[in-house]
């Protein structure tokens, strides 16, 4: 099966498909794709080895939850409690064959049991209180410095000279050459403290409660989200910009470029049907990649807003060496990014026919 | 009886009232407190390991409170009283009249019992370890509770009487008592009702049938809720703060007079109490050279105390006496051990001293390399370690490598994270570590801690803070015999005799007293405790203060009253 | 080249028309000329580091938060010690974390990434199952698990996590460019005309995605300073090590910029930034060099 032919059968003479036949042939490619489902049980195989990795490594870190958990009382917990609260813990006792097994059922029922630091509370509302905060907020400015850069970064490589290119671009880039979290807090001081015009931490008002159908809460969410979503565009857009530009840039000399360019074909078309479309590939990898940094990623942005999320939980759940939330909140990257690959993939097989 | 009593508080209340509306103190308002707790789920349950931490300050209450500030003595809270046996095998504790549970049900020896039941039969809640010495609960009527000991213990007040009481009517039927996160909790605290809780914060609300009333008979707390705020490290909470959106915090904060007091002088305050657990340099004596009782003074002379308090803390703590008892522990302190300690010149910073010790004890620089040597001519090269992020001890422990560095010794900083760090305190894989030590109701449990060989596990993990691994048959039956007696003088003088071992063997170095971090505004609220009048412990994460504190602030006008 | 040619037996001269053709592009660049300037800088400000700066940048000589004097540059921290001191000092580590990371990094994807999108078959699947695997595995709690199995992690451990990790970024956006110039003409012409496999991927592919790899190569760099900083703000660096990224964990964690002592703050994220603008104008110049024709002049 893993043993692919040394030549995909992609370089069948095809004749020049209508629009129409194209885009029956794309879903009959996704359905029938070879490539595809070869990438499915490849899949399957990577997902199995980061699970069983995601296993081992809390397991190799030193420290033991219960002792930590004394620990952090600094002497306020009599240490003859001890027993006590390992009897709470059983379940994170035992061989490690036993706690595989254990883990890889909690997987499949995605019951992962009570997590230590919070003990008893269940593991998935821990992960799930914080994942919406990550996946909304991180989720959100991805897409958009994704989308934004990219365009621009259409547009500066198309006419390389224009302000986009000799403005904006020296301007995105520097931007993402400071570190994060240097001009989040500058951002929070001078904007939020200072001047008072942003608040400088949470996801919404803590004076008003939870409740998604009250304007006023929404409008809390929104405002509380402006200044971490600005920081993070404006410092992650030269990253997409700078990329698409320079695909843009290795396209654009081509062979076909010239091909199209003597053909007489518009300069517009050219730019998004011929250069454009081959140069996002890349770019598409590049996002597709981009949803394993997001909770490393979020982690200095909810440290410096105080946001809630992910990011900070999983940090506590490291320090606390509560083992259910840390592969939790693994299985939950594991399984965005790789759902997020195999949706790159999938547009591979429709952006580019030879991958088919 | 209980329900006239109650009608008889109500009646007074009313009276006062009328009478003296006018003076009346102003109630309503919702606190606002951030004491750096990291929330993770819902749970009131008080014999988890980790509840949330309003759940023993606010909602359950024991019999007796210890408020730092009394020096050991007992507040009676639930219970009006206690008393032990003429055996000292047993004690008995008188249950307050007149407590009501929040849901209108009244407080009752019954309760108490239950409550201790659940430890002796579910170990798993059994937190403060009662089962070690308690033998079993009788009740003897509707308002005394006597409690059977396995041993002498005198301390059995203290562990006892500092217990969390859960309602019988409410609790006997969980199925799971280690499972039970305990949602809607029914207690006798001031401030018992859930009214908000998501993932920033948290509120709870006034119990309307509070037991407590104030000296003109009206009913506590005046304030109508409190809410817990959480942030994501200190920094954003101190903004917070400064920014006057917090109304009681328990946070480090930096050049505190700069950042916070300067802003608003009149409506912002702080007092870094030094009766903190005494934070002290430990060093594994199961090594060489640590094992020489001379080379760990030699350390201690060499260093610069003033610059760890100034530099390292900040200026918010100073150096500590000799035998390691913060100013919470002044009347313990024994003359006899800190005049053993001027002799020696033990735990001042004195270099030169330091360097004499270290040659007269063998430890010269044999080899010529400009660093000393074992007297067998081995290097001596050790690592001094702390918590990586905990800066303030960070910067002490660097000021501390420098100035051994200055003696003569090979010694490097090393900064594991926690979990790494306190493995190795445990398993003794260290050579000098800084670490913090116990403050308890008496310098029993700072002893305790220390020296105890029960301490340290047959697998040979040192618990509490024996990291150190000094122990001695003497100390042993010294603790042993503190337990044994409820006699003050036969205390003061086991305590001394502790303090000599102390100073005499050096188990470890004691660094400073520890600040208790208190922050507080009053835009909104006022009657915090202040420097000048210093009631109870300011910090919010001091259950026992707490408790007194959340009756004892007030709003100070409309606006604050109306939130 | 007229002002050059007019000295011809000069030291500078006999250098230059050593220098290989394409470094001599980038030298005429303006725009990589600024930045190799500024890196030129910082590595004789790394390599001079003792001389510039004779204080110890760990001894704590002044009183804390001294402002910028005359005798103090930069200032001093809230330890008191020399911000400039600490500031020279922390140049080479900083710098070594960045390129070394960053050259590590692209070595191992431009092996992975080319050989895989090539060579194609039961080799792609392999190794793309490796890139897959490494890049599913989240970073930062794999730094965290290797910052505690070691003792005392440093800037080597940094490099040495950050390379483990970092390479499968590359190693898959080489790989799928790798995919669409696989059957390119001239690639094709190789092929038939029985050049090896390594000359077909050095000498056809690589030099087409050259723009590609020098952009990899300087975000890899980018990223591993930056990363640096990073981790050393949540506080998994070293204390003990000076970098610029220390520089800032302990500013923040003195709160620099609310007691006002904003040198010990700016100066660290200014550097950090002139590194990150350098590699950028190179790559900028050497973008103008491998396409004139696009060059915005």
């Amino acid at each position: 099966m893993t043993r692919a032919i040394a030549k995909p059968a992609a370089n069948k003479p095809s004749d020049d498909p209508t629009f129409f036949t194209k885009a029956l042939d794309s879903v009959y490619a996704i359905v029938n794709s070879r490539f595809l489902r070869r990438r499915f049980v490849f899949y399957l195989v990577a997902a199995f080895a980061a699970i069983t990795l995601n296993f081992l490594i809390p397991r190799l870190m030193p420290g033991d939850p219960v002792q930590l958990l004394f620990a952090r009382f600094q002497g306020r917990l009599d240490p003859r409690a001890f027993e006590a609260i390992k009897a709470q813990f059983g379940f994170v006792e035992g061989p490690l064959l036993e706690q595989y097994l254990l883990y890889l059922r909690s997987i499949v029922t995605l019951d992962f049991g009570p997590s230590i630091m919070g003990f008893p509370i269940p593991v998935t509302q821990v992960i799930f209180n914080s994942l919406r905060w990550t996946l909304m907020l991180m989720g959100i400015a991805s897409v958009m410095s994704y989308v934004i850069g990219t365009l621009l970064g259409v547009i500066a490589a198309w006419r390389r000279g224009n302000r986009i290119d000799t403005t904006l671009l020296p301007i995105a880039s520097v931007l993402g050459a400071f570190p994060y979290f240097f001009i989040a807090l500058l951002a929070v001081y001078v904007l939020g403290f200072q001047y008072d015009i942003f608040p400088t931490s949470h996801a919404y008002d803590t004076g008003i409660s939870q409740d998604w159908s009250s304007p006023e809460y929404l409008w809390s969410v929104v405002y509380h989200m402006l200044l971490p979503l600005i920081t993070i565009v404006i410092t992650s857009l030269g990253g997409p910009l700078l990329g698409m530009r320079n695909n843009m840039i290795g396209v654009l000399s081509q062979d076909y470029i010239v091909m199209a360019e003597a053909k007489g074909l518009t300069e517009r078309r050219i730019m998004l049907l011929y250069a454009a479309r081959n140069a996002v590939l890349p770019s598409l990898t590049a996002f597709a990649m981009s949803f394993g940094f997001l909770v490393g990623g979020s982690i200095l942005v909810e440290i410096v807003f105080s946001y809630p999320g992910m990011g900070y939980t999983l940090l506590l759940a490291i320090n606390a060496r509560d083992y259910p939330v840390m592969q939790g909140v693994f299985l939950m990257i594991t399984a965005v990014v790789l759902l997020a690959n195999f949706l790159v993939d999938v547009s591979y097989v429709l952006l580019d026919p030879r991958a088919r | 009886m209980n329900k006239i009593r109650f009608l008889a508080v109500v009646m007074v209340v009313l009276l006062s009232i009328s009478l003296v509306g006018a003076q009346m103190t102003p109630r309503g308002g919702t606190v606002v407190v951030s004491d750096g707790e990291q929330l993770v789920g819902k749970n009131f349950n008080p014999f988890a390991p980790d509840p949330l931490n309003f759940t023993d300050r606010f909602i359950y209450e024991p019999m007796l409170i210890f408020n730092p500030v009394d020096g050991g003595v007992a507040t009676p809270w639930l219970a009006t009283g206690y008393e032990y046996g003429e055996d000292l095998q047993s004690v008995a504790f008188n249950i307050r009249d007149g407590v009501m549970w929040s849901d209108g049900e009244m407080l009752d020896a019954g309760d108490v019992a239950f409550t201790f039941n659940l430890f002796l039969t579910v170990p798993a809640t059994d937190k403060a370890a009662i089962g070690d010495f308690l033998e079993s609960v009788e009740v003897v009527d509707d308002s005394t509770v006597k409690f059977n000991l396995n041993r002498v213990y005198t301390l059995a007040h203290e562990l006892i009487g500092g217990q969390m009481i859960v309602p019988e009517h409410d609790w006997a039927d969980v199925e799971d008592y280690a499972l039970f996160t305990n949602s809607e909790p029914v207690g006798t605290g001031a401030m018992t009702t859930v009214a908000d809780f998501n993932e920033q914060s948290y509120t709870l609300c006034r119990n309307e049938s509070y037991w407590r009333v104030d000296e003109s008979g009206e009913q506590l707390p005046y304030v109508d809720c409190i809410r817990q705020v959480l942030f994501q490290g200190n920094d954003p909470a101190n903004l917070a703060l400064i920014n006057g959106e917090l109304d009681w915090v328990g946070n480090f904060v930096p050049d505190i007079e700069q950042t916070f007091i300067a802003k608003n002088p009149e409506k912002h305050g702080y007092y870094f109490w030094p009766g903190g657990a005494t934070v002290q340099l430990y060093s594994n004596t199961t090594k060489e050279p640590f094992s020489d009782v001379n080379f760990r003074r030699a350390l201690s002379m060499a260093i610069d105390y003033d610059a760890v308090t100034s530099i390292g803390m900040y200026g918010y703590t100073s150096p500590a006496n000799a035998v390691g008892l913060g100013p919470r522990y002044d009347s313990w302190v024994s003359a006899d051990a800190i005049a053993y300690a001027d002799s020696t010149g033990q735990t001042r910073y004195n270099p030169e001293g330091a360097m004499a010790l270290l040659d007269e004890a063998g430890y010269v620089d044999s080899d010529g390399d400009g660093i000393r040597n074992m007297p067998g001519g081995d290097n001596i090269d050790f690592k001094v370690q702390v918590v990586n992020g905990w800066t303030d001890w960070v910067t002490s422990v660097q000021i501390m490598s420098q100035n051994f560095q200055d003696v003569g010794l090979s010694a490097t900083v090393e900064t594991p994270d926690f979990g790494a760090w306190f493995s190795a305190l445990q398993n003794a894989t260290y050579d000098v570590s800084i670490g913090w030590g116990t403050a308890g109701n008496t310098p029993y449990n700072y002893f305790r801690n220390l020296l105890l060989s029960e301490l340290i596990s047959d697998e040979g993990v040192a618990n509490a803070e024996t990291w150190g691994r000094w122990t001695s048959d003497e100390a042993d039956a010294l603790l042993s015999a503190f337990t044994e007696t409820a006699d003050m003088g036969a205390h003061m003088d086991i305590v001394n005799q502790l303090q000599m071992l102390y100073v005499e063997n050096m188990p470890a170095i004691p660094l400073f007293p520890g600040p208790t971090w208190y922050e507080y505004t009053t835009y909104r609220f006022t009657g915090f405790p202040t420097e000048d009048n210093y009631y109870a412990q300011g910090s919010p994460w001091e259950r026992n203060s707490a408790a007194i504190v959340i009756s004892t602030i007030h709003c100070i006008d409309d606006m604050a009253c109306g939130q | 080249m007229a002002e050059i040619s007019a000295l011809p037996s000069s030291l500078p001269f006999r250098l230059w028309v050593r220098l290989p053709g394409w470094a001599r592009s980038v030298l005429k660049n303006k725009k990589s000329l600024v930045g190799i300037l500024i890196l030129v800088f910082f590595f004789a400000v790394a390599m001079l580091a003792s001389a510039l700066a004779p204080v110890d940048p760990q001894r704590m000589v002044g009183r804390p938060h001294d402002p910028p004097s005359q005798k103090y540059v930069l200032g001093t921290t809230r330890q008191g010690q020399d911000v400039f001191s600490q500031m020279v000092h922390g140049t080479g580590t900083t710098l070594r974390v960045g390129f070394v990371t960053g050259t590590i990094v692209m070595i191992i994807a431009i092996a992975v990434g080319l050989t895989a999108g090539f060579v194609g078959g039961f080799v792609d699947e392999s190794l793309s199952l490796i890139t897959n695997i490494v890049l599913v595995i989240p970073g930062l709690p794999l730094i965290l698990v290797i910052a505690s199995l070691i003792d005392n992690p440093g800037p080597d451990t940094i490099i040495f996590v950050l390379c483990l990790t970092g390479w499968a970024y590359g190693a898959r956006v080489l790989r799928s460019q790798t995919l669409a110039l696989r059957h390119a003409e001239f690639v094709e012409a190789a092929r038939v005309s029985g050049e090896p496999l390594w000359r077909i991927i050095a000498f056809e592919i690589l030099p087409n995605m050259t723009s590609l790899v020098v952009s990899s190569w300087i975000g890899a760099v980018l990223y591993a300073i930056l990363a640096e900083a990073g981790l050393s703000f949540i506080g998994l660096g070293n204390p003990n090590n000076i970098t610029w990224g220390t520089i800032l964990y302990w500013a923040q964690n003195n709160q620099a910029l609310l007691t006002g002592a904003w040198w010990t703050f700016i100066p660290p994220g200014i550097a950090i930034s002139l590194v990150g603008l350098a590699l950028i104008l190179i790559n900028y110049g050497i973008d103008e060099i491998t396409n004139p024709r696009l060059s915005s002049s």
